[in-house]
């Protein structure tokens, strides 16, 4: 068990459907008959340390939910997640600002929950700042940013946090053109550490390059797990 | 919170107390002024009104002391219900001590009780009223306040992500709530058919107490006093037994 960075036992997701904003009242007098779904069914899966996971799948498969289920961000139904090591995960990099804090205090603020700690924050500080290219924006109001200022100093900050287990989704790359090279750099340096890493990507050029592993996902069950081309031959092929 | 130690939590909260107050310090100048006017202000009409029918000694002293502590229950009340919500892209964004949101706006509102009651006992001692007998009541009453405050806010916060609805069941209720409490009167003219509504709410005794500690007036009636303890314990145990339970599955629902 020791080089295993992340055991899924038997790991299951229910979904409850609500079309509208949940409500107590409702709940009494109607007691409307509330769909379910499962989106993730039976999932075991140990990720060693230094392996390189690539998930790929078609929309709804799952894969978003299997990696919030792997941060940590939410919980699976039943079944055991066991993650070893300090993981960051660079979904939802713009949110967590608060706009009345200028973005040296934000800095602060998001590394915490993160996982990085005071003495870290302020060490590593100016690299945050430096690397997000924010410049003398650092003490005006989160406000005052634009959106891609906003993305690349949430990147910035995840990538500062020093993680054992990087979770990627989508955006791999974030903002312009020479922060988007920038970023795939920074990302480059934690595969050739030998960071144990975890990918949902639609940009299979990529998941070809750089996973050691890839699992294919299809309406909540694990179809295929090995290279790339036996999962992307039955990414193709019907169920 | 496995990964997150000790000290690394304590930090985190801290941070997110100090994100409240510099908010708030920030929005508006005089910050702090808006705190503390705000209860004299209430404290100036409600007086002005009730001290007709209402004859309780050094009535406006009386009021601002129950004010200040309803306003720091109050607030923390109305503003953690749907603060999980409001911060829904702290929670998808990554695993943290979540019951930190909650709790750092009732420290920040309790930093603010703090200051308006040393404003409060700095001018009973300069007027000669300061009861140093009595004072020291104040913080168990306070410790009391705090900690009812804590398990009350995590029970209709985490209650909220699944019912929106508890929201607006608890802005009523607090106004209510604020004529069933002994802020305006105290329990020595209620007529003894109604003494049972005093045993059911836990802030009688509080308020009691804070009233004896600031301005020596009030009694403590031992019967009460026990049963809203044991209320306020129901409501700590129920209140974080809920947020247990339901804290893993917030983001589900938001």
């Amino acid at each position: 068990m020791r080089n295993i960075a992340v055991q899924l036992s038997n790991v299951s997701k229910r979904y409850t459907l609500h079309h509208e904003k949940p409500t107590l009242i409702e709940n009494i007098l109607a007691r409307r008959n509330s769909e379910k779904f499962w989106a993730l069914k039976n999932i075991d899966l140990a990720i060693k340390k230094g392996e390189r996971i690539g998930i790929i799948g078609p929309n709804g498969s799952g894969k978003t939910t299997l990696l919030k289920i792997i941060s940590g961000i939410t919980t699976p139904t039943t079944g055991t997640v066991e993650t070893s090591g300090k993981l960051v995960s660079l979904i939802e990099l713009e949110a967590g600002f608060h706009s009345d804090l200028t973005g040296e205090e934000n800095i602060t603020l998001n590394g915490l929950l993160m996982g990085m700690n005071k003495n870290e924050i302020r060490r590593r500080m100016k690299d945050i700042i430096t690397f997000a290219n924010i410049g003398s924006f650092i003490d005006s109001p989160f406000y005052t940013y634009s959106s891609g200022m906003a993305l690349r100093l949430g990147f910035s900050i995840a990538v500062h946090v020093n993680p054992d287990i990087l979770v990627l989704d989508e955006n791999l790359a974030v903002g312009d053109q020479e922060f988007k090279k920038k970023s795939l750099r920074k990302i480059e340096q934690f595969f050739k550490e030998k960071k144990t890493v975890i990918l949902v990507s639609q940009w299979f050029d990529f998941v070809e390059k750089y996973c050691t592993r890839v699992i294919l996902l299809k309406k909540g069950k694990v179809v295929t797990r090995g290279t790339f081309s036996s999962a992307y031959r039955r990414y193709n092929s019907e169920p | 919170m496995n990964s997150i130690g000790f000290k690394n939590y304590f930090d985190f909260l801290w941070a997110m107390t100090e994100k409240e107050i510099k908010v708030r310090y920030k929005r508006a100048m005089f910050g702090f002024f808006w705190i503390i006017l705000n209860p004299l202000l209430q404290m100036l009409i409600i007086g002005l009104i009730f001290s007709f029918f209402i004859k309780i000694p050094n009535y406006f002293l009386f009021l601002f002391s129950g004010l200040l502590l309803w306003q720091f229950f109050s607030l923390s009340v109305s503003k953690t219900t749907p603060s999980f919500i409001y911060e829904r892209s702290l929670l998808q964004k990554a695993k943290f001590p979540k019951e930190a949101i909650p709790i750092s706006i009732i420290i920040s509102n309790f930093f603010n009780l703090l200051i308006s009651l040393i404003l409060l006992l700095s001018f009973l001692l300069l007027t000669g009223n300061l009861p140093f007998q009595t004072l020291w009541l104040l913080f168990p009453a306070l410790i009391w306040l705090f900690f009812l405050t804590i398990g009350l806010s995590l029970l209709t916060s985490s209650l909220n992500v699944r019912y929106r609805d508890i929201n607006f069941f608890v802005q009523s209720t607090l106004i209510l709530w604020f004529y069933a409490t002994p802020i305006l009167y105290n329990l020595t003219i209620i007529p003894r058919h109604l003494l049972i509504l005093y045993y059911l709410n836990p802030l009688t005794t509080i308020f009691e107490i804070s009233h004896i500690a600031l301005i020596n007036q009030g009694k403590i009636i031992p019967s009460i006093a026990t049963t809203n303890l044991a209320i306020s314990l129901i409501i700590i145990t129920i209140g974080v037994k809920v947020y247990k339970k339901n804290n893993p599955f917030f983001v589900d629902w938001i």
